[in-house]
């Protein structure tokens, strides 16, 4: 029983210049495991993340053959049901923190708003319940974060609360864009651990959107590499190091390696069928 | 001789009345045509060296020597023919409004040099770019492209030194490897010298001989491109990114089937 | 025509003249599409046509004064708008008033934003002292009511139109310098000013070439929007006699000697005031759409 069916999936945007294509038939389905989507800029990855929670302003528009969550139609579903999935069944993680957290409001308030919106709860259950989360990300201590204004913390700390926040309703689905792009190795790697236990802990499915594909192929379970608005391959992470199709192959190769050979690095070569196949 | 030679150089920004030490008392050499590389996390100190070099960052003690001279303050043109600085995010660093023409002729123009049509033109080839790209604007470019043409703007006075801040991490992977090459490639052909700054350890391993490891403005260790590959680091704290980094070594990848 | 236009459109121009004309081309196709802004664009396109051939045009002189035909009501053959007080035609004198509006339109949005322009970007490059020191002049100046300080103004200075063009001038920059600093700060700590800086550019080449181009649209925008309140000013001085002097057909003062017929022969008063609120609203819509057109924050793709 898969939790997030797509089949075809597109993106359109009407442009001055006639309609473009971003994400042109992409079709996956999800279970209670990580994914992953990598791809270069303009590959249409963050589209397909945004297109699930119908997040595509106009002059975008979505259509796809099937795009159901939880047995849910996603695509007929109205504003008021979407709204309703949105952030309580299906979170998502933007890439920077700066710009989805309110800055004039504290950390803690933006944390329990929901909670005495929505479940009604009472100031202090809701205080409560928003420290454990802070908790559950590993923040040091959580009741001078919920006191903060977003601009005290550092970038690593407000993807942390942010992604708390998103853990609060206990989505069945999270959609995290880049969550870790602007974070240093080191805390990358505390909240990918973090993203990692829930997935096995409350069995919540993610969809992991990366231009890093040795990152991707490190944490998640399966990986769509696309190209162009297109899925180009599907790969089980643990084989996308011996990944087939020339364009995953490329991107792996044109990347630095510590100790690797000093003479120039193989660009990516787009010469193949693949590049222009299908193309706008 | 060295030809960058930074001696217990410290920064000191002050904000809301409290002193913030964003370079503590670090120590540098770069001998000519060499490749030196800073690497830490954000916060580390590593783009303020640079800034700290080009006179736009609050130096409040040590020194820092070009061909033995103490720099003057400001800077002066006579530094702007030595040193040059290539940024971080290629969408920021170039003039909206003005074409890359006038983007790359303006030094020139500053420094009152003749041929700025074949010298443009020269720039642009040397970066690997069209020279019908002369006269757009920089949102016809994409990012790579917009990069070369910042590579291209800083060496049009002829530089000995480039100081380049994190010059591909706005780029893709593919863009990036073609950015590096394009790099290695220019230090090879005008005998640059190189001071980068980056936070990925693959990318400075690739370009750089030696290596500083900063963390909150302080040198934790100065290590050699070898012992980085063999993993012979000294201190706690550089293993600790070394291990972080492990899947941009070389033995996770199988060899690319050439 | 279809060559000229891919000439225009040509992604690779051959020459900076060629690149300049591409975008204007461009900017010109996105204001074609803005209805309301090519609304104020053909107001204000009429408004200089008229200006221009107001001798030709005009069916009176304005200033021949016809005691017999006092104050005939619109409609009547001949006088199109009806006639004043002195039997002059009010349709001439509203065309020759065109004139003397965009005289003043014109002295001033030359003046007042090249002031502004000035002080708000040099204030906002160099900040610390000169940045206090000219702020605090700018709040001076836009502490006082407008128009009393350009009463104050031409009371001393004298009435006459360039004694008012320079009130009102005077009275305009503030808002500029401040639209022009505001845009400077965040400018002034971009990469490329950086980048232009370790190039060795001197202050005022940076100021003039790479912060001013940035601040321009804004003060544009801003300029075509207060078109209207500089119609208005000059009109109100105008009215209260310390502007154009009669018999000069300037709107306001037509304005002015209507006001004692206003309720019997309410057309001497009207439509000269029609004439200035519908170039205040050409201006209007234009700076709106100018705004959608040249805002690098709504226009950024």
């Amino acid at each position: 029983m898969s939790l997030l069916e797509v089949k075809n999936l597109r993106v359109t945007f009407d442009t001055e210049t006639g309609p473009v294509q971003a994400v042109r038939g992409v079709s996956f389905s999800l279970g209670h495991e990580r994914l992953g989507i990598v791809g270069e800029s303009g590959s249409g990855k963050t589209m397909t993340g945004r297109a699930v929670l119908r997040l595509i302003r106009p002059p975008g528009r979505v259509d796809a053959d099937v795009m159901t969550f939880d047995g849910q139609d996603l695509l007929n579903a109205t504003e008021r049901e979407m709204r309703a999935l949105r952030g309580k069944r299906i979170g998502m993680v933007m890439q920077d923190p700066k710009y989805s957290l309110n800055p004039v409001m504290t950390v803690g308030r933006q944390l329990t708003e929901g909670l005495r919106l929505r479940d009604k709860l009472g100031r202090a259950d809701a205080t409560a319940k928003a420290i454990a989360a802070l908790d559950a990300v590993q923040i040091r201590d959580p009741a001078r974060v919920m006191e903060a204004y977003p601009h005290e913390l550092s970038g690593g700390m407000g993807q942390r609360v942010m992604i708390a926040m998103m853990l609060i309703p206990e989505p069945d689905l999270l959609i995290a864009d880049e969550p870790t792009s602007a974070l240093d190795v080191t805390v990358q790697a505390e909240v990918l651990s973090i993203l990692d236990g829930l997935v096995r802990d409350r069995g919540m499915g993610l969809i992991f959107i990366s231009h890093d594909l040795r990152l991707v192929a490190r944490f998640c379970d399966r990986v769509l590499v696309m190209h162009k608005g297109v899925v180009v391959e599907e790969v089980a992470a643990a084989n996308l190091l011996e990944a087939k199709h020339p364009y995953t192959r490329g991107l792996l190769n044109c990347l630095p390696r510590i100790g690797g050979p000093r003479g120039p690095l193989p660009g990516l070569d787009r010469s193949g069928a693949w590049a222009t196949e299908g193309a706008p | 001789m060295s030809l960058i030679e930074v001696d217990n150089l410290t920064v000191t920004f002050r904000a809301k009345g409290r002193d913030v030490r964003a370079v503590d008392s670090v120590s540098l050499t770069v001998g000519a045509r060499e490749s030196y590389g800073l690497v830490g996390e954000s916060g580390s100190g590593k783009s303020t060296i640079l800034r700290a070099i080009c006179g736009m960052a609050p130096v409040t003690g040590g020194t820092i020597r070009i061909g033995g001279e103490v720099l003057p303050t400001p800077r002066g043109r006579a530094f702007s023919t030595r040193v040059q600085m290539v940024f971080q995010d290629p969408y920021a660093s170039l003039h909206p409004r003005h074409t890359i023409d006038r983007t790359l002729s303006e030094p020139l123009a500053i420094h009152g040099l003749p041929g700025r049509d074949t010298r443009v033109v020269q720039a642009l080839t040397d970066v690997g770019l069209p020279p019908a790209f002369r006269f757009r604007y920089p949102h016809q470019l994409s990012g790579g492209q917009r990069q070369r043409v910042a590579i291209a703007r800083a060496l049009m006075l002829k530089p000995q030194i480039l100081l380049l801040d994190e010059p591909t991490s706005a780029l893709d992977a593919s863009v990036q490897a073609e950015v590096l090459n394009l790099l290695n490639r220019l230090r090879a052909e005008q005998g640059l010298t190189f001071l980068m700054v980056s936070h990925d350890l693959a990318v400075i391993d690739h370009m750089c001989d030696r290596i500083m490891v900063l963390q909150h403005g302080r040198t934790v260790e100065e290590i050699a491109r070898d012992d980085l590959a063999n993993a012979r680091m000294t201190t706690p704290y550089a293993r600790s990114l070394f291990d972080a980094s492990a899947d941009r070594m070389l033995s996770t990848t199988p060899e690319p089937s050439r | 025509m279809t060559a000229l236009r891919s000439w225009l459109s040509d992604p690779n121009p051959a020459s900076r003249r060629q690149a300049r004309l591409g975008q204007a081309w461009l900017a010109w196709q996105r204001i074609r599409r803005n209805r309301l802004a090519m609304a104020g664009l053909v107001i204000v396109g009429i408004l200089l046509v008229v200006a221009a051939l107001a001798p030709w045009i005009a069916p009176h002189d304005p200033l021949t004064q016809d005691l017999s035909r006092r104050l005939l009501p619109p409609g009547t053959p001949g006088n199109l708008l009806g006639t004043d007080d002195f039997g002059r035609d009010i349709l001439s004198r509203i065309i020759h008033g065109a004139r003397i509006t965009l005289y003043i339109i014109a002295l001033v949005a030359v003046t007042a934003p090249v002031l502004g322009l000035l002080i708000g970007t040099v204030a906002g490059y160099f900040g610390g002292w000169i940045d206090a020191t000219l702020m605090r002049l700018t709040d001076i100046f836009l502490a006082f009511p407008r128009l009393i300080l350009a009463l104050a103004l031409v009371a001393v200075l004298g009435p006459g139109i360039e004694n008012a063009v320079l009130a009102i001038a005077l009275t305009a920059w503030p808002p500029y310098a401040r639209v022009a600093r505001a845009e400077t700060l965040t400018v002034r700590s971009s990469d490329y000013i950086a980048a232009i800086r370790l190039q060795g550019a001197s202050a005022p080449r940076i100021i003039a070439g790479h912060v001013v181009p940035m601040c321009l649209p804004s003060v544009i925008i801003r300029v075509t929007l207060d078109m209207a309140g500089v119609i208005l000013i000059a009109a109100g001085l105008g009215f209260l006699g310390l502007g154009v002097l009669p018999p000069a057909p300037e709107w306001g003062l037509m304005i002015s000697t209507g006001r004692k017929y206003l309720f019997e022969q309410w057309w001497v008063a009207t439509m000269p005031g029609l004439a200035i609120f519908i170039v205040s609203l050409g201006f209007n819509l234009l700076g709106d759409g100018l705004r959608d057109v040249l805002d690098p924050r709504s226009s950024s793709r």
